[in-house]
This record gives structure tokens, C-alpha cells and sequence, in this order.
């Protein structure tokens, strides 16, 4: 699954995905999912139409924002990880150093090191709920207490078995395209898994 | 006798049923005409000041409190203000670029014989009809090649040229309908070219080229294929693109998300009410002309 | 040449050089490169002669679907959308009680961005919250959940009807028209005995027969042209049943870069365009007096 530009998905892999994405349109979401975007999915789960919304941590704070929530509602949510021990991993911002002389680009490496640090990892955990990058940050306490689901989640997640990563950034963009537009068709049953996977297909081998 | 009389009747009896028809219908016609007109965008406006829970909940009440968080929020949502920015300066440039010069080459089409007048006129007239879609490609590689991708200069220059073929054909039957003497005199007491068209016939024209500037103003403000495809950074982006900062992971609330598409289109309908009579009459003096 | 002569060329010189520079190169560079495989950023063309014509018309099952949907909507928007806009404009010539008002209305979703008419329409026809859904609700289903833009047998019909039914634009040229007929042909009418309906039928329309064509034109060409609001609501899903040529072509030009190719669809679009309009002309026997 780890190869750039994917030319094939009709492997049993993406069978095998492309059958659980179905099962998932067909018995257990909104009407509204199939050509919705991030704003649908939020707004089911944050008005209890949703029971499960797979997300990550940043989600957490608009548990409690009242424009986006009702009163009450972080207290009502619990984490887990996906079903076979696996975690997204949602990888944080790169950076490149373009300083010219050595001067900036040793000041660059110590600014970096210092947004790094496990101080500014624990910072940005406490104040907007970033995960931690680093598996061996030892949380304190008082702010395991105040952000309790985060510190489920991190632990649950310290222990999962996969990591999946953004994939996604490695297919053609055409065949992206052409998995949104052919999502109804597999969500309504107009397409088998196989019929969705050939689409695909072709659709990759579109670019040389 | 008799038998005329009735069907006399009759006939006024059924040019009276007809007449009930059509004006039921017409009655009823108008109704569903301003209902699909303005329903969406007054339902879009209440629902800027409600809360996603009341807009999911009970969409078509009313807003329990009139807060304008949604408008506050999509300031910091996008970068609005920089979006109106840029969409004022590139809309007004390129209308005064667009009715200068065009209006321009009206006048001396609609005035002067030359040789290759017509052919200029018709292949000018072409690009009323070409579908402007099919130039995405080339029209993208000249503006790279000339050093104006992601420029408002670059937007400026090719909504300048999208309002080409409207603007051409208004001014040219507006200059058209302006008595020829107006001029002549001008000529006569020895004006020069240039100081006749700026002093004697732009003021006698100001209509047609009033009119032809809100067309290509809500032309460029209202534009967005070639807005997404010729920008790419928030520096030069308009006031259409702006909208599709409002469905992503961070920004997902729909309260913001109608504040925005308010005050997207508020623009657009203002300019129009207030300049409506002007365009509607303009459009007239055009199309009576063919 | 003389001093006139040389206002007259500066004066036409810089509509000629925008025109040369965004239309008539664009337009050659279209044709030219739909000759040629020509894909990617390297810039690298090779000549291939007809071959992208050739895949395009046997088998591009995409550019199939995409052109039939294309000349459907011609076909709708030429007929029923300058029906609705010609009776509209028929009504208000009576100029009854606040007709100003329906006129404005109707122009309302033609002056605002498509790009936000795009967003409005996507919410009204949200299946949970939106307005359509609402309404039914109230006045009858109460189950109703379609998901109208994304439904296999609803995307069509809702795509259609974000352009179908807003004629705001023919209503006001249409309507320009009626009233620049003189009064005393309706006197004539009227004394005559001929009813409103009849007044209408027999004696405005054929009047009207110029901005008419006029009108199709205009609504048939747009359909060579609509993008918005297709890019912002199905993106010419589900599958391929809201697809039409100028979202193939952004789609094959800006996500596959396969600029040869999507030139080809271009170099269709134009002949399209130009079909279209000797056709109408020569239906409406366009630009010829009445007599």
C-alpha cells in the first residue's frame, strides 16, 4: 500500500476497503455522508445524530465550544482506536532550512529544536489539545486531568500495533477525484467493490 | 333570436372562465417565480445569526437571538477583508480598463469608415460566442509567460478582456443612436480627436457606459474559474474563492459559513438595486437595435 | 496615412492587442495542441495527429457521458428556461401590482457569484437541515432523507434545475422588447375583440421573434460555458451523471495535466459553439426584417 502513484486497485486489499467503506455508507451513517464534507460529519456527531466520528485530538476542544456543541457534551464522549489496533497518524508540519549563511541556519536548528522539545509538546497538548509526537512524553498529572480523553487516547494509541499513514498523498490526484465522484455509486449499490476498484484503475492509468 | 342570445351567453361565459384561468394562473406563476428567486438566500440569511444546533435541529424557524458571531467568526475564518480588498481593487481597475478602452474602439467602429472595419467588428463579435471554459489551458500558460500568475494584474488583464464582447456590443449601438452633428461641431471649432471623444462624447454616452461598467464589474466580482486557476496564494485571491475556506477541518460551522456567502452576495444584489433601471433601459436601447 | 487614420488605429489598438493576447492565441494554441500528446510540466509535445480525436470519440466513455449531458442541457435551457423567462415577461407586461418587484426578485440568483449560488443550492438541497427537505416535511413526507445532489436518480434533475429555472436574464430582455411595442397595435387588438391569451400568441410573439433567437443563443451558449455550479456541488458525480464538457476539460487539463488532450475537448467546445449559433440563426431566420 506504500507505493507511490498506485496503478492497481483491484488487489484484495482495496477489495477487502472498498467493501468496509460500502458496509459503512450503507448501514451506519447519515444521509447526508455521501458527498459530504468535514462540516457534515461534524455536525452529526456534535448534535448527537452520530454515535462514532473518526477523528483525532484537535476535535476535542469543540466538544467544548459552545457555538459548535451543546452544554455538556465532552462528557459524554469516550475514545478508542480503530477495530485491529491501528491509529491514523496524522504527521505534523515539516520544515526545510533555506538560511544562506551558517549563522541562520544554526539560530533555524536551535528554534527548531525548541518548538520540538518535549516543554513546547506538553505546551501545545495543554493549551489546544496537539498530540504529543513523541511516545516517551510523561504526562503530569494536572494536565492528564484536565484533558482526560487526550490522555486515553495517547495511551491507547502509545499501544496500538499499526500506524496507518496519509496514503492518500501518494495516489495520482486524478484517481482521488475520481473516488469522490464514484463514492454514491458504491454507497447506493449502483457499483460493486470490484466495479469500484476497476474505475480506479483506469482512472490511474490515465497519467504516464 | 333565441338561440343567438344564448349562445351569446355562453360565449361571454367562456371568455370569463378563461379569463379567471389566466389570471389565477398568472397570479400563482409569479409566486412560485419569487419564492425559487429569493427563499434560498433569505433562508440562507436567517440562518446566518442561528446556531448550528438550531440550523440542524429546526431549520426553517426563525433565530432564537440575533448575534452576529457567525460574521465576526468568518472574518477569522478567511482572510475576508483581504479578499474584499483585492476583489475591490481588481474589479474597479478592470472596469475602467474595460470601458476606456473598449468604449474606444466602439466609437470609432460605430463612427468612422476604414478598411477592415467589418472584419474587425466580426472577429471581435467571435468572442461573444466562444465558450471561455475551453481557454483555461493556453490562457493559463500566457499569463505564466508574461510574469503574471498569481498577480491581480493577471486577473485584472483577463476580466478585461472577458467583458470585451458585451461591452463592445452595448457601446457600439449606444454610439450608434447619438446624432452625428454632436461631434462635427466639436470638429469644426477644431478640437482634436482624442479631446472630442474625452469632453464631447463620453459625457453624451454616460449612459451606455454606465451601464456597461456594472455589467463588467459584477462580471469581475462575481468571477471564479479563472480566479482558482490563475491565483493561488490569499495575496491575490477574491472575494469568490473565499467560500471554500469555510468547509475544511478547521472552520466547519455553518453559521459562519452563511455569513459568508451574505456578505459574499450582498455586493453584487446592492449594485444591482440601485443601478437596475439604468441597466434594464440600456439593455433595451441595445436589443432594439439587435 | 493621414492623422484620422492614426487616432482611428491607436484608438482600436488596445481592445485588438487584449483580444490577440487572451482570445485569438488562446484559441489557435487550443487547436494547435490538440494535434499533439502533449502531458505534464516538461512542456514536451510530440505530434500525434488525430489520435486524441480518435480516443475521444470511441473510447472515452467519460467524454460520452459528458457530451450527451452537455447537449441535454442545451436543449432544456434553449427550450423550457426561455419558455419560463418568455411567460414571465409576458405576465408583467400587464404591469399589475408589483411587477417591479417579481422583476428584481427573479434577477437575484443571476447577479450574485455562481460561486455562491453553488454553496447556497448545496445547503438548500441538504438532505438533514436543508430547505427542500424541510418543506416536504411540513407538507407531507415526513421520512423524506433524499440526498438530492448525490442520489443516482435525483443528481441530475437537481443539477438541472440550479440554472433551468432562473431565466431572470431572458425575462428582462424579452420583456425590454414587449414594451418598445407601440401601443396602438394592442388598441387594434383590442378592438378587434381578441383576447389576452390570443393577443399573446398572435400578435406579441411573432413580434418578438428576433431577441428571441437572441435569447437562445445566449441560454444555449451558456451551457457551452457552465462550470460553478456543477465544480461546487456534485463535481459532475455520481459517477460520471452530472458531467459535462467544461468540467471534463478542467478535470483532464488541471488534475491529470494532460493538456493536449483537454485541448481537444476545447477545440469540441468551440465547434459546438459555433454549430449552435448558425443553427438558431438559421431556425429564427435571425437579423432578417419582418415584412
Amino acid at each position: 500500500m506504500n507505493t507511490t502513484n498506485i496503478k492497481d486497485f483491484t488487489t484484495p486489499e482495496f477489495i477487502d476497503a472498498f467493501t468496509k467503506i460500502q458496509k459503512m455508507f450503507k448501514e451506519y451513517t447519515t444521509t447526508d455522508a455521501v458527498g459530504g464534507k468535514y462540516e457534515n460529519g461534524a455536525n452529526n456527531f456534535l448534535s448527537e445524530k452520530t454515535a462514532m466520528i473518526a477523528n483525532g485530538p484537535w476535535m476535542i476542544s469543540d466538544f467544548q465550544d459552545p457555538t459548535k456543541a451543546p452544554a455538556g457534551f465532552i462528557d459524554k464522549v469516550g475514545a478508542a482506536i480503530f477495530p485491529g489496533q491501528g491509529v491514523f497518524d496524522a504527521p505534523m508540519l515539516g520544515f526545510f532550512i533555506a538560511s544562506k549563511d551558517k549563522e541562520h541556519a544554526d539560530a533555524t536548528v536551535t528554534l527548531l529544536k525548541y518548538l520540538t522539545s518535549k516543554e513546547v509538546q506538553l505546551r501545545g497538548l495543554e493549551m489546544v489539545g496537539t498530540m504529543p509526537a513523541s511516545t516517551n512524553i510523561e504526562i503530569p498529572q494536572e494536565v492528564a486531568n484536565k484533558h482526560p480523553l487526550i490522555t486515553e487516547l495517547i495511551k491507547l494509541a502509545n499501544g496500538a500495533k499499526y500506524k496507518y499513514n496519509n496514503y492518500q498523498g501518494l495516489w495520482y490526484p486524478n484517481t482521488l477525484d475520481t473516488l469522490s465522484t464514484n463514492y454514491p455509486a458504491l454507497a447506493l449499490n449502483k457499483m460493486t467493490p470490484q466495479e469500484f476498484a476497476k474505475k480506479l484503475t483506469e482512472a490511474a492509468n490515465k497519467n504516464k | 333570436m333565441r338561440s343567438l342570445a344564448t349562445k351569446k351567453n355562453y360565449k361571454s361565459e367562456k371568455i370569463r372562465g378563461i379569463r379567471i384561468f389566466t389570471s389565477s394562473f398568472s397570479i400563482l406563476f409569479q409566486l412560485i417565480i419569487v419564492a425559487i428567486s429569493i427563499l434560498p438566500i433569505v433562508w440562507i440569511f436567517f440562518s446566518s445569526f442561528k446556531t448550528n444546533g438550531e440550523i440542524l435541529n429546526s431549520s426553517l424557524s426563525l433565530p432564537k437571538h440575533w448575534n452576529f458571531y457567525g460574521y465576526i467568526n468568518a472574518f477569522k475564518i478567511s482572510p475576508l477583508h483581504k479578499f474584499y480588498a483585492n476583489s475591490i481593487i481588481i474589479a474597479v481597475t478592470s472596469t475602467i480598463l474595460n470601458v476606456f478602452f473598449v468604449g474606444m474602439a466602439s466609437y470609432v467602429i460605430a463612427r468612422f469608415n476604414f478598411k477592415f472595419k467589418k472584419v474587425i467588428l466580426i472577429t471581435l463579435s467571435l468572442s461573444l460566442f466562444l465558450p471561455m471554459t475551453s481557454l483555461i489551458h493556453p490562457v493559463y500558460m500566457t499569463i505564466n509567460k508574461i510574469g503574471l500568475y498569481d498577480t491581480k494584474a493577471g486577473l485584472i488583464l483577463v476580466y478585461t478582456a472577458l467583458g470585451l464582447p458585451t461591452t463592445l456590443f452595448l457601446l457600439n449601438s449606444y454610439f450608434l443612436s447619438i446624432p452625428k452633428d454632436i461631434e462635427e461641431a466639436a470638429y469644426i471649432d477644431g478640437a482634436g480627436f482624442f479631446r472630442t471623444f474625452i469632453q464631447i462624447i463620453v459625457p453624451v454616452a454616460r449612459p451606455g457606459f454606465a451601464t456597461a461598467a456594472v455589467l463588467q464589474f459584477l462580471l469581475s466580482w462575481n468571477e471564479f474559474l479563472y480566479a482558482i486557476v490563475l491565483t493561488n496564494s490569499k495575496e491575490n485571491r477574491t472575494i469568490p474563492v473565499a467560500l471554500s475556506y469555510f468547509t475544511s477541518q478547521f472552520s466547519f460551522n455553518y453559521t459562519s459559513l452563511f455569513a459568508a456567502i451574505v456578505m459574499v452576495s450582498l455586493p453584487s444584489i446592492i449594485l444591482f438595486a440601485l443601478m437596475q433601471e439604468q441597466v434594464v433601459s440600456s439593455l433595451t436601447a441595445g436589443s432594439v437595435k439587435g | 496615412m493621414n492623422r484620422k487614420g492614426f487616432w482611428i488605429a491607436l484608438f482600436l489598438m488596445p481592445t485588438i492587442l487584449i483580444f490577440l493576447l487572451i482570445y485569438a492565441v488562446p484559441v489557435f494554441t487550443v487547436v494547435f495542441t490538440s494535434f499533439f500528446d502533449y502531458r505534464g510540466f516538461s512542456g514536451r509535445m510530440t505530434f500525434i495527429g488525430l489520435i486524441n480525436y480518435i480516443q475521444l470519440f470511441t473510447s472515452d466513455s467519460s467524454f460520452k457521458k459528458a457530451l450527451g449531458n452537455t447537449l441535454i442541457w442545451i436543449l432544456l435551457q434553449s427550450t423550457v428556461h426561455v419558455a419560463i423567462g418568455t411567460i414571465l415577461a409576458l405576465i408583467l407586461a400587464k404591469k399589475r401590482f408589483g411587477w417591479k418587484f417579481v422583476r428584481t426578485s427573479y434577477m437575484i440568483p443571476n447577479i450574485i457569484s455562481a460561486s455562491a449560488l453553488g454553496v447556497i443550492f448545496l445547503n438548500v438541497f441538504n438532505p438533514t437541515y436543508g430547505i427542500v427537505n424541510s418543506i416536504i416535511k411540513i407538507f407531507g413526507n415526513k421520512n423524506i432523507n433524499t440526498n438530492w445532489f448525490f442520489d443516482y436518480n435525483t443528481a441530475f434533475f437537481t443539477v438541472t434545475i440550479t440554472w433551468l429555472i432562473y431565466a431572470g436574464l431572458i425575462t428582462i430582455l424579452v420583456l425590454a422588447e414587449i414594451m418598445s411595442i407601440p401601443e396602438s397595435v394592442f388598441e387594434a387588438a383590442k378592438i378587434d375583440g381578441a383576447s389576452d391569451f390570443k393577443i399573446n400568441i398572435y400578435i406579441i410573439l411573432p413580434m418578438l421573434r428576433n431577441i428571441l433567437a437572441t435569447c437562445v443563443i445566449l441560454a444555449a451558449t451558456s451551457m457551452l460555458k457552465e462550470f460553478e455550479l456543477i465544480f461546487l456541488t456534485t463535481k459532475g458525480g455520481p459517477a460520471d451523471l452530472t458531467l459535462n464538457l467544461p468540467l471534463y476539460l478542467y478535470k483532464t487539463a488541471l488534475i491529470e495535466n494532460n493538456f493536449g488532450y483537454a485541448n481537444t475537448i476545447g477545440t469540441v467546445l468551440i465547434i459546438m459553439g459555433v454549430i449552435t449559433i448558425a443553427l438558431v440563426t438559421k431556425l429564427f431566420k435571425f437579423g432578417e426584417s419582418d415584412v
